[in-house]
């Protein structure tokens, strides 16, 4: 779906070129599509919110350094950062919860080879071993709060976690899955000890 | 700071940097969380981790799209001589652009400058942002009021006849108490309007807010509910977000519209009393104003 060797867009699209913004609304619009359908139920309110998306990655790409990052995650944090705010505005839709994703199934419980076998981007497949090595319940939790939108207290009712667990999980999680693609934060006052 | 207040602070900083990652956080911890992390790499850091998750689990298990929508999309690729990039923030005067801990938890703020890990760069192609331009120390920025924009707009259709200018049609709504005057004003190819106000109730944000809505004549019908039989049923569509503002004083206001998609056609517009923060989809019970073409 999406891959970090495409040829760059976002400088030409912060230079107003329509024809790449066109080339990059083709390569996106399915990986837009899949991050925002997984949380928002109403598939208008889906529809209207890729739209609004764009028209955000739009006037926003200017500030892109092709130099130093990947195109595909700039555009999926602006969409998180839209679908979140989204979900606070409208609230979240419980029966969203997809526990038995298979992709991300085989993706969290698969062997390697599992994951070698999947047709995904090999940054996607790094990804999903970092999570796969981490311990159920936190994957569980990252999961469902991440990939599905759930909030605490849904997850902790889906799951059966009390909420305290579930916060602490979550928490965890994230921060052990950025610290394994991550090895180091920068060497500033902020730095993480464990 | 002793180790053990060190470690106590990362913790901290881990789990609002979480939750915010997951649009979980408390709005009463942004305060806190801008406190602790001022130039917003860390939670940064972490919004590209959930990132690189769900493009993962999305190239896994993608989601096929509805048949046209791509083709919608395309279409609405702003068509050349549309400002692009907009950068210019129009100022209310009731508003001004200051960045707050509000404004930072909503995506809908401006796309801040943002610097993840540089180890993070070189491990998962993590994206990184340039602080927008600063402005040069030789010219005096200058932000002008949207009075000052509306005008300049208007000045700048002095001799052509392609601005909308819609006089405002009252109705019984309680939030009409006056003798309502202005206009409403839009320029399709800058996509740009402002409208001018008064003799609509002044309201308390923490209570209700106005939002405006723009009928696009090139977008579906639909089944919601619309006010008398005009434009033949255009007004059962769902119409763009135009944005939520405030009547703040009695007299005429003059507030920017923030149409949240690209308008191709405007062709009507209306103003609901919706919760505050506005909402996605108005149930119209409620439309004190509509703007539209006279005959």
């Amino acid at each position: 779906m999406t891959s970090n060797e495409h040829t760059p867009l976002l400088a030409e699209v912060a230079r107003g070129d329509q024809d790449a913004m066109r080339t990059l609304i083709k390569r996106y619009s399915g990986l837009v599509w899949s991050l925002v359908r997984r949380k928002i139920r109403s598939q208008t309110d889906a529809e209207d919110l890729v739209q609004e998306i764009f028209a955000d990655v739009w006037k926003s790409a200017h500030r892109y350094d092709a130099s130093v990052g990947s195109e595909d995650t700039f555009v999926a944090m602006i969409t998180r950062r839209r679908i979140i705010d989204q979900i606070r505005r409208i609230g979240r839709s419980p029966d969203q919860v997809t526990l038995d994703a298979p992709g991300a199934d085989r993706a969290c419980s698969g062997s390697d080879d599992t994951i070698d076998q999947m047709d995904a981007s090999p940054n996607a497949k790094r990804v999903m071993r970092v999570l796969r090595s981490l311990r159920p319940e936190r994957r569980q939790t990252i999961e469902l709060a991440v990939i599905h939108g759930l909030s605490h207290s849904q997850i902790a009712e889906s799951t059966g976690m009390p909420l305290g667990t579930v916060k602490a999980h979550l928490r965890r999680g994230l921060d052990e899955v950025r610290t394994l693609l991550t090895p180091q934060l920068p060497a500033d006052s902020k730095e993480v000890s464990r | 700071m002793s180790d053990h207040q060190h470690n106590e602070l990362s913790e901290r900083l881990i789990d609002l940097c979480a939750d915010y990652a997951t649009g979980l956080h408390e709005q009463n911890d942004m305060n806190e969380l801008d406190r602790l992390d001022p130039d917003m790499s860390v939670r940064e850091a972490f919004e590209a981790v959930a990132a690189e998750l769900d493009i993962a689990f999305a190239e896994t298990d993608p989601v096929d799209m509805p048949d046209g929508l791509e083709e919608r999309l395309l279409a609405s690729v702003p068509a050349p001589g549309v400002p692009d990039q907009p950068e210019l923030r129009l100022v209310n005067d009731q508003t001004p652009p200051v960045r707050t801990s509000q404004q930072l938890q909503s995506p809908r703020g401006a796309w801040f400058p943002w610097l993840v890990a540089a180890a993070s760069v070189a491990v998962t192609g993590i994206v990184l942002l340039r602080p927008a331009p600063e402005p040069s120390p030789d010219v005096p920025p200058v932000t002008l009021t949207a009075l000052e924009q509306r005008d300049a707009l208007i000045e700048a259709h002095a001799n052509d006849e392609d601005l909308l200018r819609y006089a405002w049609t009252p109705t019984d709504d309680p939030a009409v108490v006056g003798q309502v005057t202005g206009e409403l004003i839009w320029d399709e190819e800058r996509d740009e309007g402002y409208m001018t106000i008064a003799g609509l109730e002044i309201n308390d944000p923490s209570q209700f807010q106005y939002q405006l809505w723009i009928f696009d004549a090139t977008r579906p019908l639909d089944d919601l509910p619309q006010h008398g039989d005009a434009f033949g049923g255009l007004l059962t569509q769902r119409p763009i977000d135009g944005g939520v503002f405030d009547i703040t004083e009695t007299g005429e206001v003059v507030i920017p519209i923030d149409a949240k998609l690209l308008v191709k056609q405007g062709v009507a517009f209306a103003v609901t009393v919706e919760p505050p923060g506005g909402v996605v989809v108005s149930d119209r019970s409620r439309v004190p104003l509509l703007a539209i073409p006279a005959g």
